[in-house]
């Protein structure tokens, strides 16, 4: 029965570690941090059971070394041997003594660093963790988990059982770290079908809690640590295991949930605890257990859903099978390693940019301005210079181009998924590379002028037929979409030689150019309409003076008629009442200075103005017509 | 406690067929090749995918490799053309395993490594060729004289013999992905771009005023033409009116000392319109009253 102990402390040892590296393996596939956690809890486990398992092997060891000395006592009844000292009778008992005063310390001491390390680890890792991402095959995790899960509980279940009949408290914290794994195990298995359910986001809070029960587990491991320290040492006592925890305990003891559980379980399923029920359970239903989990591993590797965007290629052997392009769906295939499926993302639309990288602190900009660079990283391309050619000198070191900045954005969608995929590293790499080719190449002998302004959407026509000739000519499986002639212009420049600014003045210069004209054609504009109606207006005037003319004179020649004909009838008298009539109406307005007879007689002086200087006057001679 | 258990054998026999054949077979994916190694010595490789049969570790070891083409670029590297100028080239090789054997050899099957050989390759082959061509041949105005597809044949040609016997590898696509210029020459270039664009800037500035003066002197030419002719119409049409007067004057011929004295009054009248002092004499009729002149004979007449 003893031996039955040690061996059984091994086997605990050994299925913690190997359920251990089963449990990191899983969860470093299937991204699953609750498991990742167990398996620290796993691996200290591990230690705890191992090191038991060594102290109990000291302890048999003790144990039959005292049998022996006792039964060598009594046959011999000499007492004489016992006057040698202790140490060098009882070898393995000194070996124990020293293993449980030094070592067992230390291994606690150890083991709380290991788990205080692993606490900090696990909350660093979790919080800077991404997003909690599902795991790829959520029933490959399930069906992993459950399996270890359920052998660790069976064999815990029996651990604990054994220990509490042999009373040994030596298998006791190996059978609790089995028992906890075991329930670790379930959790992630639940994890996991959540997970399926589509609640991956349970994955980090189980972890959250997982990690809070290590911290626990860590807290009490230092506890105990500095009690051992004030401990009484009372000769005889057993000492208890400082390494061992109580709160993993917990799960051991009898009447506690989970032995509580379990023996609900036993009673369910009629299994006899006893020490041999567990090799008889193996033997005849562990065959059917692997069985159903083979089949499972199986079946499931024999569905391959492939998402929507996305087609698979299948592969038997390694070997492309024929119609084997898969589009979005669920598909049957044969099960793992004969067939195989390969996904890629071909309905998405890729795409890349030629001529710049694109910084993102400067995404946010709204306005895109040809003196202020606003990429990242943008290549300047050469272009041929007309003038340049045209007057360059052989031997002239002076190249015969300009420079271009362009940036293109390409858009592609693989067409045909087995050429891309097949013939090509990394297509993706290629077609950028080919694009950029292509546009080094129509840029080398492009008219700068004319790809700037007009020429840009045949030159993006061509540029896309050109990509994609050069695409297929490589077999790359691509349709080019997009071909983005988004920004053509010449190079910012650096700061002595603002070269686009000069484009810039150009066009502020085409633009003046422009307004002088319209200024002058605005003048033309008033000019011209105002001179016609001047000319017009002349003509008018013209025709109305003359009407004004001709009809005033046949109006004077008709006055004349009557007044001739008054003056016939009395000459005199017409004359003199006309004359008479004549000077009161326009005299009498007038000013009058009438002179007397003293002076000449034919002389009147016209006294126009008080003012003026009466010397001028004098000299003024005037006739009056009248009077001559 | 032995029992036997068939089902358990059942298992027992399927895992180690399963074990036995994961030791002695290896799958070769159709984008892969294998070179199979006898105790460390090259036997035999692999190009078509499939199962294929293998002795177990110790004897045989497996290497596979991407048997699809690879691609890859390194160094914007300056160089010199035919006709003496400088400019910046880069160039891709598209490259693939054509003989396993040697590029185990070579490179472990490491293609970082091969690259990394491969490119000092390229090096040579592109500065060669490129050093053979004019500038002209990479960047000129007329399409038909950019020669890419040549330089990027002759760096083919160039590269396939030396890659595949000493590499074991085959270059099968040669591409220039950039060209440009050392950061001197590019200061030349934005000088010249610039002052082009300032020679423009004047022309335009030129135009613009030619263009103005143009359209100004041409209206003012026609606001003139228009104006004369304006002018002499209405000459003409007050010329005509003053021949259509004429003809009535001629009744005024009649008694030409009264039309005279008619005109007389009337010029009188207007003359004295506006403000005028007169001073007369006396002897102006009717003023002769005051002097105490009896009758009043006609006045001065002749």
């Amino acid at each position: 029965m003893e031996r039955n102990l040690s061996k059984n402390g091994l086997i605990n040892a050994l299925a913690l570690l190997a359920a251990g590296l089963g449990v990191a393996a899983l969860s470093h596939y299937e991204k699953s941090l609750t498991a990742s956690v167990a398996a620290g809890f796993f691996l200290v486990g591990f230690l705890v059971a191992l090191v038991s398992w060594f102290q109990m092997r000291l302890a048999l060891r003790e144990e039959a070394e005292r049998l022996e000395v006792e039964s060598l006592s009594t046959s011999r009844g000499d007492s004489a041997l016992f006057s040698e000292s202790a140490a060098e009778t009882f070898p393995a008992r000194r070996a124990r003594e020293q293993f449980d005063r030094w070592l067992v310390p230390a291994f606690t001491v150890l083991l709380g660093a290991l788990e205080a390390v692993g606490v900090l680890w696990f909350y660093r890792e979790l919080r800077e963790g991404a997003d909690p991402v599902s795991a790829p095959e959520p029933t490959l995790a399930l069906a992993g988990f459950a399996s270890i899960g359920l052998v660790l509980f069976l064999l815990g279940k029996y651990a604990v059982r054994l220990a509490q009949l042999e009373d040994s408290r030596l298998l006791r914290p190996g059978a609790s770290a089995v028992l906890l794994g075991a329930l670790l195990a379930g959790v992630s298995a639940v994890v996991a079908v959540c997970d399926w359910l589509g609640f991956p986001k349970y994955d980090r809070y189980i972890a959250w809690v997982l990690i809070g029960l290590f911290a626990l587990v860590t807290v009490e491991t230092l506890f105990a640590l500095i009690f051992e320290i004030y401990r009484p040492r009372v000769r005889g006592k057993a000492i208890r295991l400082i390494y061992e925890s109580r709160i993993t305990g917990l799960l051991g003891q009898s009447g506690g949930l989970f032995s509580t559980a379990a023996q609900a379980l036993d009673y369910q399923f009629g299994f006899e605890v006893s020490d041999t029920w567990f090799y008889k359970f193996l033997k005849t239903r562990l065959a059917w257990l692997l069985l159903v989990w083979l089949g499972i591993l199986t079946v499931s590797s024999c569905f391959v859903a492939i998402d929507p965007g996305q087609q698979g290629l299948l592969e038997r052997f390694g070997r492309p099978v024929e119609g084997g392009v898969l589009d979005s769906g669920l598909h049957l295939k044969l099960p793992w390693p004969i067939d195989d499926v390969v996904r890629y993302d071909t309905r998405s639309l890729q795409s890349f940019n030629v001529g710049f990288v694109p910084d993102p602190e400067k995404e946010g900009e709204r306005t895109l301005l040809w003196t202020r660079p606003h990429y990242k990283e943008e290549f300047n391309l050469l272009v041929a210079s007309r003038e340049q050619q045209a007057a360059a000198t052989p031997g002239d070191q002076t190249v015969p181009v300009n420079l271009l900045t362009v940036s293109i954005p390409v858009q592609y969608v693989i067409r045909d998924v087995r050429a891309w995929a097949y013939n090509h590293a990394n297509a993706g790499d290629l077609i950028e590379r080919i694009a950029n080719r292509e546009v080094v190449r129509y840029m080398a002998s492009v008219d700068i002028d004319k790809i700037m302004s007009f020429g840009r959407l045949e030159a993006s026509h061509d540029l896309q037929a050109l990509i994609q000739k050069k695409a297929d000519d490589a077999r790359l499986g691509v349709q080019i979409v997009l071909v983005g002639l988004q920004d053509i212009h010449p190079p910012v420049g650096n700061k002595q030689l603002r070269v686009a600014a000069a484009y810039e003045e150009v066009i502020g210069a085409i633009a003046d150019k422009e307004s002088k004209v319209l200024a002058a054609e605005a003048y033309r504009a008033e000019t011209l309409p105002r001179a016609t109606a001047d000319a017009a207006r002349k003509l008018n005037e013209a025709h109305a003076a003359a009407t004004r003319r001709s009809a005033m004179a046949a109006g004077q020649a008709a006055q004349f008629n009557h007044q001739l004909a008054a003056y016939n009838a009395a000459p005199t008298v017409f004359r003199a009442r006309t004359y008479l009539d004549t000077f009161a109406t326009a005299v009498g307005p007038a000013r009058k200075l009438v002179i007397g007879p003293t002076n000449t007689s034919d002389v009147i002086i016209f006294n126009l103005e008080d003012s003026i200087a009466r010397g001028l006057l004098n000299d003024a001679k005037i006739t009056d017509p009248d009077k001559k | 406690m032995k029992k036997k258990n068939p089902l358990m054998l059942l298992i027992g026999t399927l895992l180690l067929l399963i074990f036995v054949a994961m030791l002695f077979c290896f799958q070769v994916r159709t984008t892969e090749v294998a070179v199979v190694t006898t105790f460390g010595e090259y036997s035999r490789s692999i190009t078509n995918a499939g199962l294929n049969f293998r002795l177990p570790l110790p004897i045989q070891k497996v290497y596979k490799f991407d048997n699809r083409l690879q691609n890859f670029e390194r160094k914007f590297e300056q160089t010199t053309t035919k006709d003496a100028k400088n400019l910046l080239i880069t160039v891709f090789v598209g490259w693939k395993v054509s003989d396993p054997k040697t590029y185990l050899e070579r490179f472990n099957g490491d293609s970082v490594r091969a690259e990394q050989s491969l490119e000092n390759l390229v090096r040579n082959a592109k500065n060669a060729v490129v050093g053979s061509y004019n500038f002209s041949d990479l960047v000129s105005p007329d399409p038909s004289q950019v020669k890419f597809d040549a330089v990027e044949g002759d760096i083919l040609r160039a590269l396939q013999g030396p890659a595949h016997d000493t590499y074991g590898v085959s270059i099968e696509l040669v591409g220039i992905k950039q060209l440009g210029l050392p950061e001197s020459i590019t200061g030349k270039v934005f000088e010249r771009m610039r002052a082009e664009r300032m020679r423009l800037v004047q022309q335009f500035n030129g135009e613009g005023e030619a263009k103005a003066i143009e359209i100004r002197s041409e209206a003012n030419r026609k606001r003139d033409e228009l104006l004369a002719q304006a002018d002499a119409d209405s000459l003409r049409i007050r010329g005509e009116a003053e021949a259509a007067a004429s003809k009535d004057y001629i009744t005024l011929e009649q008694r030409p000392d009264l039309a005279v004295f008619l005109m007389q009054i009337e010029a009188l009248k207007t003359a004295l319109k506006d403000r005028a002092t007169l001073i007369l004499d006396e002897k102006v009729p009717p003023l002769n009253l005051l002097s105490g002149e009896k009758a009043p004979s006609a006045p001065a007449t002749k």
